[in-house]
């Protein structure tokens, strides 16, 4: 449950900050959400990637399709001369996930460097239940 | 250590992918996480098909409240109580819908093109200001800022676009700023201006002096001129045959002495980047006589390179005395092809030569100063400074003679001509204010008001066809057209004084025109204006088949309606084809050729001499022809063929016909033949070249076909393939990438009754449905009614779209 809650944290508070904020914002949000709660890097990683590539690529669907997929054919067509919008909508969200995974991790990473007793990942899930 | 390790590696990794997708890679690959990202970036720009216009937006710019009704094709109507908030409004929505092109152009205007693109640019941007066409623009600016209406109507213009520019963000920005990343800058009065001097430059910037020039080297005058003549033999002019001419009111004096080539000095090939030569259209009126409504109709269809977002922005302008509906070009104020409640008007490009070069000696490297009149006169340097993408500024100094911006100089160097200097004289450069023609022009309401709008009018010179509801038709080439001796201009001119120089300018009554003529009709297709009667020489690079076909059907149509006259307009009637294909064929020898070739021939035979898309027979025709003129002009005009003019097709074909030996010029070389055996041969090198293209791509729409490009030639953004039918010489002037950017039929009734269509569609973002919604229609030659709203009806069904705008 704690992933993802997590997850929808992330998700809701890097739309809030795309909404004034450029880019990126996805990726500091992802740091900063990991380094108040961090966990193991690697479902530290996880947790923010799919946050951020799920947000991203249901922001893009959701205009894709009311769209009727003009744009993105185009796109992808100029980007990887292929006519896929699919192509275009999974890089894209993997644009955003990818740094935003790894920008987490950075963050776990440091807080269990700085805290030598943080609990591993199955540790903190079960003494929680 | 090892996890502050990681987290340091963990850290680099992310930092290194924050900035490589915040970085530049290419000119043409932005920074991807920008780009991608949904909140900012190109999904920004993917509009919602169902998208509603409709709203109330607030502009402080106004002085009252307007609105602006959006027909289902998005084209405003726009309703204003009064002119400044008209053309205010005009600014606004115009730069809503096109604000990257209007910027683009007035760039490539303005020669900043490598600003946006990098080096690859600059020879172009170098070109353009060595036209002068800044010089141009600010001298047109100052023209219209005397006149206290046009100044008015340009800085509501200004004032409006700038409010659009104003309300935006990078989310909302036009797509092709995010790909090519800049921001667009503030519009302003001179923008408009080099809008105005972009369209000049475009149908009356090139010219053929030089290659004339150079013609002129190899070929004795009589031989120049035989296959260059101004005056063809089977003219059929705007002004018809015949019609007799006042006497001249001004005369221009040849200077004595030598003929002027053999002053000029040595010539050579010069890199130009020319326009279209087919830069072109169709227009005509016919009286209410000939139609079956009793009013006159009136037809435009200018023929210009297809390019997206298309040049052209239907649009409706309404206020209290004005109400008029047509295309306008993005950037300057007020329709330009189009209809009022009393009158309707289109226009054509007249083709004459209005620049010529003047052979310039400077007296050292600095070029302050030139050769005059047996002394030194000093030039006027302008510092031009282009900014580069991505490197260094350049700065190229042009030097400014009595004659205008010297052009080419050893500092501009072209592949083959490291020598001589060419100063250009160009009837764009003088002051003028066209904005007030296309004004007056929108507002009048007869003849009388049509008049005075065209005295405004200077360049680029146009035929301007009129009809109105009292039903008066009337056609006038206006412009402003110097004052010639026969030959003068034709070839690049000594320039060490005034003698050649022009010596003044052709009275504007004087202009060609025809008003309610007997046959009912008036039309122009850029063929000659007159006879050779007319009193004024002029020269120009002008098409005689499309006008010769239109005035053919125009003759022969009784109770004409919209339907004639869009069958008219879409017409594939190859005139070339039916002059020259039975001569073709009947010098052909048919009895030695291959089974192959005679099923080619057969097809060319059975051709009805339509260029449909789906018929082979045009393309095996151009083959043909393509192959005989090729062998015939290589033939005569050897090393020269890439630096003299092309003679004309008719010409070409006139001459065969006249001497079938093929003997036109002296010397005759040995590879010229005689006519039976060099279209032999051309016959079969074409038929080859068929067997090699095949059946399916030799149906004319794919072997001609249309590519619409977008202005970065992005495929992505772009239509391609399209299945046309049309081309060269033919009314439905439709060729690969040029052709009816805008076709429009106009029936001056009560109430007036219009259709049209252009290759392309309102709305300028590729990620929106109305990017190109026109383009299948337009291809199957199709029209929409276009409608005349009218602003106390707002029940009008066609009305899709409502915004309110308020102070």
């Amino acid at each position: 449950m704690r992933s993802i809650g997590q997850l929808l944290f992330i998700a809701i508070l890097a739309f809030l900050a795309g909404l004034v904020l450029p880019w990126w914002s996805a990726v500091a949000v992802s740091f900063l959400a990991l380094f108040a709660r961090p966990r193991d890097p690697v479902p530290g990683f996880l947790v923010a990637f799919l946050a951020i590539f799920l947000l991203w690529i249901s922001l893009a669907y959701f205009r894709d399709i009311q769209n009727d997929h003009i744009l993105s054919v185009r796109m992808s067509i100029l980007i990887f001369h292929h006519r896929s919008s699919l192509l275009i909508l999974v890089v894209g969200a993997l644009t955003g996930a990818l740094p935003s995974g790894f920008a987490a991790m950075t963050a776990c990473l440091l807080r269990r460097g700085n805290k030598k007793k943080l609990p591993s990942f199955g540790q903190f899930y079960s003494k929680r239940s | 250590m090892i996890h502050r390790i990681q987290a340091v590696l963990a850290g680099l990794v992310t930092l290194s992918l924050v900035i490589l997708l915040g970085r530049w890679w290419s000119n043409s690959l932005p920074p991807l996480g920008r780009l991608f990202s949904p909140q900012e970036g190109f999904w920004q720009n993917a509009d919602p098909v169902d998208l509603n216009f409709s709203g109330r937006v607030s502009l402080p710019g106004l002085s009252d409240s307007a609105f602006v009704w959006f027909d289902d094709r998005l084209v405003p109507h726009l309703f204003a109580t009064n002119e400044k908030d008209l053309y205010f409004l005009e600014g606004y929505v115009t730069a809503e819908f096109r604000l990257w092109q209007m910027e683009l152009q007035v760039r490539a205007a303005a020669g900043r093109v490598s600003e946006i693109l990098g080096p690859a640019a600059l020879n172009f941007d170098r070109l353009q200001r060595r036209k002068g066409m800044v010089t141009a623009a600010e001298a047109a600016l100052e023209e219209l800022d005397q006149d206290s209406l046009s100044k008015m109507v340009t800085d509501a213009y200004t004032a409006g676009v700038n409010a659009w520019i104003g309300s935006l963000d990078y989310r909302k920005l036009p797509l092709e700023y995010k790909l090519l990343g800049y921001r667009p800058e503030p519009w302003s009065p001179l923008k408009c201006a080099l809008l105005t001097k972009y369209m000049s430059d475009m149908l009356t910037g090139d010219v053929n002096s030089i290659e004339n020039t150079n013609a002129l080297r190899i070929l004795s005058s009589q031989d120049f001129w035989k296959i260059y003549p101004d005056f063809p033999a089977g003219l059929d002019p705007i002004v018809p045959e015949g019609t007799r001419f006042d006497p001249p009111r001004a005369i221009a004096k040849a200077p004595p002495g030598p003929a002027p080539i053999a002053q000029a000095g040595p010539a050579g090939i010069y890199f130009e980047d020319r326009h279209d030569p087919d830069n072109g259209s169709n227009n005509w009126a016919v009286d209410g006589r000939k139609t079956r409504s009793g009013a006159p109709i009136l037809c435009n269809d200018p023929h210009l390179d297809l390019n997206l977002p298309s040049l052209w922005y239907e649009i409706q302008l309404s206020c209290g005395n004005m109400n008029v509906y047509g295309v306008s070009l993005p950037g300057a104020p007020g329709v330009i092809i189009g209809f009022n409640d009393s009158i309707a008007f289109g226009e054509t490009n007249a083709e004459r030569d209005v620049k010529d070069y003047f052979a310039i000696r400077f007296r050292d490297a600095s070029r302050r100063q030139y050769r005059w009149k047996n002394g030194w006169k000093q030039t006027e340097l302008r510092a031009e400074k282009i900014r580069i993408r991505g490197q260094q500024s350049f700065t190229d100094t042009v030097a400014y003679t009595v004659f205008g911006p010297v052009t080419y100089d050893p500092g501009f160097p072209s592949p083959a001509s490291p020598g001589q200097s060419l100063a250009s004289h160009w009837v764009g450069m003088d002051p003028s204010d066209e904005g007030k023609c296309i004004y007056l022009l929108d507002h009048a309401t007869g003849y009388p008001g049509f008049l005075e709008a065209l005295s405004y009018f200077q360049s680029p010179g146009q035929n301007f066809a009129y009809a109105d509801k009292a039903g008066h038709i009337a056609i006038w080439e206006q412009g402003k057209f110097p004052l010639l001796w026969r030959g003068q201009g034709k070839f690049v001119m000594p320039g060490q004084d005034s003698s050649w120089d022009w010596q003044g300018y052709i009275p504007y009554g004087e202009n060609p025109h025809v008003v309610n003529p007997a046959d009912g009709f008036v039309s122009s297709a850029n063929q000659q204006p007159t006879d050779s009667t007319y009193p004024y020489y002029y020269s120009g690079d002008f098409k005689g088949y499309r006008g010769g076909r239109i005035n053919q059907v125009l003759r022969s149509l009784h109770n004409i309606t919209i339907d004639d006259m869009e069958k008219l307009q879409t017409d594939v009637y190859n005139s070339f084809a039916a002059a020259s294909l039975p001569f073709l064929l009947s010098h052909l020898q048919t009895g030695g050729l291959e089974a192959g070739e005679k099923i080619w021939l057969d097809s060319l035979r059975g051709w009805d001499l339509f260029n449909e898309p789906y018929e082979t027979g045009p393309s095996l025709f151009q083959l043909w022809w393509d192959s005989l003129y090729a062998d015939l002009w290589s033939g005569y005009l050897p090393q020269a063929a890439s630096r003299v003019p092309l003679p004309d097709d008719r010409i070409s074909l006139g001459l065969m016909q006249a001497d079938s030996g093929l003997h036109f010029l002296s010397p005759i070389p040995p590879r010229i033949r005689g006519l039976r055996a060099m279209d032999q041969d051309a016959f079969h090198k074409a038929m080859a070249a068929a067997t090699r293209a095949g059946d399916r791509r030799l149906q004319w729409g794919i072997f001609q076909g249309t590519n619409i490009m977008h202005l970065t030639k992005l495929a992505a953004f772009s239509y391609e393939g399209l299945y046309t039918g049309g081309g060269e010489h033919i009314v439905n002037a439709t060729k690969r990438t040029h052709g009816p950017s805008w076709r429009m039929i106009v029936q001056m009734s009560d109430p007036v009754r219009a259709v049209g269509i252009f290759p392309g569609g309102e709305n300028g973002n590729p990620g929106s449905r109305f990017y190109g919604n026109m383009i299948r229609d337009w291809v199957a030659g199709r029209y929409y009614p276009l409608h005349f709203m009218k602003g106390n009806h707002p029940d009008d069904p066609d009305i899709q779209y409502r915004v309110q705008y308020y102070r």
